[in-house]
């Protein structure tokens, strides 16, 4: 009764419009409250402890990497490279757009940066080179989803914060599924070039070419210092992070020149503004652990499952169908905060590998940013390309079709996941 | 009121930056000494106290800035005056849970007070838990702030004497 009245005191807090994080926490304390015994002092401890993690310093760092190369106008330089590279395909800016969004999000890992970032020049472009409005805006919106999937991603971190999982084995999980999402979308690509008659960019000379290289190889030596450091156990991931974010300042200023340490005030108090959102999420998400441990949600959870069968494949297929139901109104960080806890422990006890539970988590909330009615990605492609929400929802459908695929080939094939 | 918020938000967040870069600084250091054969012991414990006093203060920042991750879509929908006076109610229940916050954090923070650090025991482990109270306060604080600002545009209020300026 009790548990019934809080969960419906929890869902009233996240509708009227209370932040996720302070929903979490008085539902919490509420729930505490019932407790005979319970220091009602658990909250604040809780929230500490919840923080208390070396690997959760890599959100941040992170971050900071992601902004200090965006201040250097990332984006432009991936592009160019990415269209000198395949732009001389049928459909070559369609296939620059998914191959500068594997490059981006080996460097920053936001999907929403990706969106903003190349949609803004490229869905122009696009459209001035002959191509859809749908096909502009889809392409782009799609891509971007593989930004939280390649690593480095901060999703990925927060999942290793809230289950104690390896970041490095999460950040290795991710590559080939982000590589093969990105392949496929190229393969849809092709088949709508050949369909429409695409066309294809003018030939560069081989010395513009080589310039183009030189002037995107430094950034994209980011993620090879992050993946490398880590599995050739020269780092532990915040400390990978740590270095990426040095390794960005010292190109951006010293090869690029395009930031200052005048500019540095700025970019840390960006980080410091958007990491502390999710870690505080993060932080009330501990103490709600705490209150769920107290009134057995997880064995409940678990006795659900039990009473299915036990099947470990059934579980995961449930698991995508909430995370995509989830993910079309929710933030991938509030969602997992949310939920990953409760499904944690049921997925141990029905043998399901924590790092595959977490690609599958992470690759179905990636799909939620291209969903309506808030699916960030989608909306800001939208207005770039100034078409309406549902015919660009439409124009996503078969870049969608590629991520479902993927993921079912993570779940039937978790050795993809090299870990 | 908004002087003294926009001031203790400036200064967190300048507390905040510096903390950003003490813990950067100390997992840099922890590395390359490592690789030096130099034994130090202190930089994961003050990377790690850092950035939680950073985090914490950056979320209490945001509480002013109201940026923290939600479902807004109701706030959104209404208009006006109901739009106003949900605001007000949604920041009054942060502020409540804030206020209890408040009280737990100072009783937390001084059952810890005397413990020390680990690797420099020289510091009280009390400084570090700090944060709770601080970030709780100075919550309690902003939502105070944007409570009154929220209520100024009330018709209601409109021509009270706390309401002229």
């Amino acid at each position: 009764m009790e548990l019934a009245i809080i969960t419906l005191l929890f869902i009233t807090l996240i509708i009227i419009g209370i932040p996720i994080a302070f929903s979490i926490g008085i539902a919490s304390l509420v729930g505490i409250g019932t407790m005979t015994g319970a220091p009602t002092t658990m909250i604040p401890m809780k929230m500490f402890y919840g923080l208390n993690s070396y690997v959760l310093l890599a959100v941040p760092l992170f971050v900071l990497t992601a902004n200090i190369m965006n201040s250097g106008q990332i984006s432009h330089r991936l592009i160019n490279f990415s269209i000198a590279l395949v732009g001389r395909k049928p459909g070559g800016l369609g296939h620059a757009n998914v191959l500068v969004s594997m490059l981006f999000a080996g460097v920053s890992g936001s999907s929403t940066a990706d969106t903003a970032g190349v949609g803004k020049i490229l869905i122009p472009n696009m459209i001035n080179k002959g191509y859809s409005r749908e096909m502009s805006v889809g392409v782009t919106a799609a891509s971007s989803t593989i930004g939280g999937i390649i690593p480095p991603s901060i999703t990925m971190v927060i999942y290793g914060g809230l289950t104690n999982t390896s970041v490095g084995q999460l950040f290795i999980g991710g590559m080939v599924p982000g590589v093969l999402i990105g392949l496929g979308m190229m393969l849809v690509i092709s088949i709508i070039a050949r369909r429409d008659n695409l066309p294809v960019m003018e030939k560069i000379s081989r010395a513009e070419f080589i310039a183009l290289s030189k002037d995107a190889i430094p950034a994209m030596i980011t993620p090879l210092i992050i993946i490398g450091g880590i599995v050739f156990g020269v780092f532990t991931p915040t400390e990978a992070a740590a270095f990426s974010a040095l390794y960005a300042y010292l190109v951006s200023a010293f090869y690029y020149k395009s930031i200052s340490l005048k500019d540095l005030p700025k970019i840390f108090t960006e980080t410091l503004k958007l990491s502390c959102l999710s870690l505080f999420a993060l932080a009330a998400a501990s103490a709600l652990g705490e209150f769920l441990g107290y009134y057995q949600i997880n064995a409940t959870v678990s006795n659900f499952f039990s009473g299915i069968g036990n099947n470990e494949y059934l579980f995961l297929f449930i698991i995508v169908a909430f995370f995509l139901f989830i993910g079309t109104f929710m933030d991938a960080i509030p969602a997992m905060v949310l939920f990953v806890p409760v499904i944690y422990p049921v997925a141990l006890t029905l043998g399901v590998d924590p790092v595959q539970l977490g690609i599958v988590v992470i690759i179905t909330l990636s799909i939620g940013l291209i969903t309506p009615p808030y699916g960030l990605c989608l909306l800001i492609a939208s207005a770039i390309g100034e078409l309406s929400i549902d015919k660009s929802f439409k124009a996503v459908m078969p870049y969608i079709s590629v991520i479902v695929l993927v993921l079912v080939a993570v779940i039937f094939m978790p050795f993809i996941l090299l870990v | 009121m908004q002087i003294l918020t926009k001031f203790i938000a400036r200064l967190q967040i300048t507390l905040g930056v510096l903390l950003l870069v003490i813990f950067l600084a100390s997992t840099l250091i922890q590395v390359v000494t490592r690789y030096l054969g130099i034994s130090v012991l202190w930089t994961e414990e003050v990377a790690v106290n850092s950035f939680i006093w950073a985090m914490f203060l950056g979320a209490a920042v945001m509480v002013r800035e109201n940026k923290h991750f939600g479902f807004d879509v109701l706030t959104h929908y209404l208009k006006g005056t109901k739009r106003s006076i949900l605001v007000i109610f949604q920041n009054l229940i942060m502020l409540i849970f804030c206020l209890l916050c408040s009280l737990y954090s100072v009783e937390i923070t001084q059952a810890f007070w005397h413990s020390r650090w680990i690797s420099i025991p020289e510091f009280r482990q009390g400084y570090v838990w700090l944060i709770m109270p601080i970030t709780f306060i100075s919550s309690s604080v902003y939502l105070l702030d944007n409570i009154y600002n929220e209520a100024k545009t009330l018709s209601c209020f409109k021509g009270a004497s706390w309401n002229l300026r």
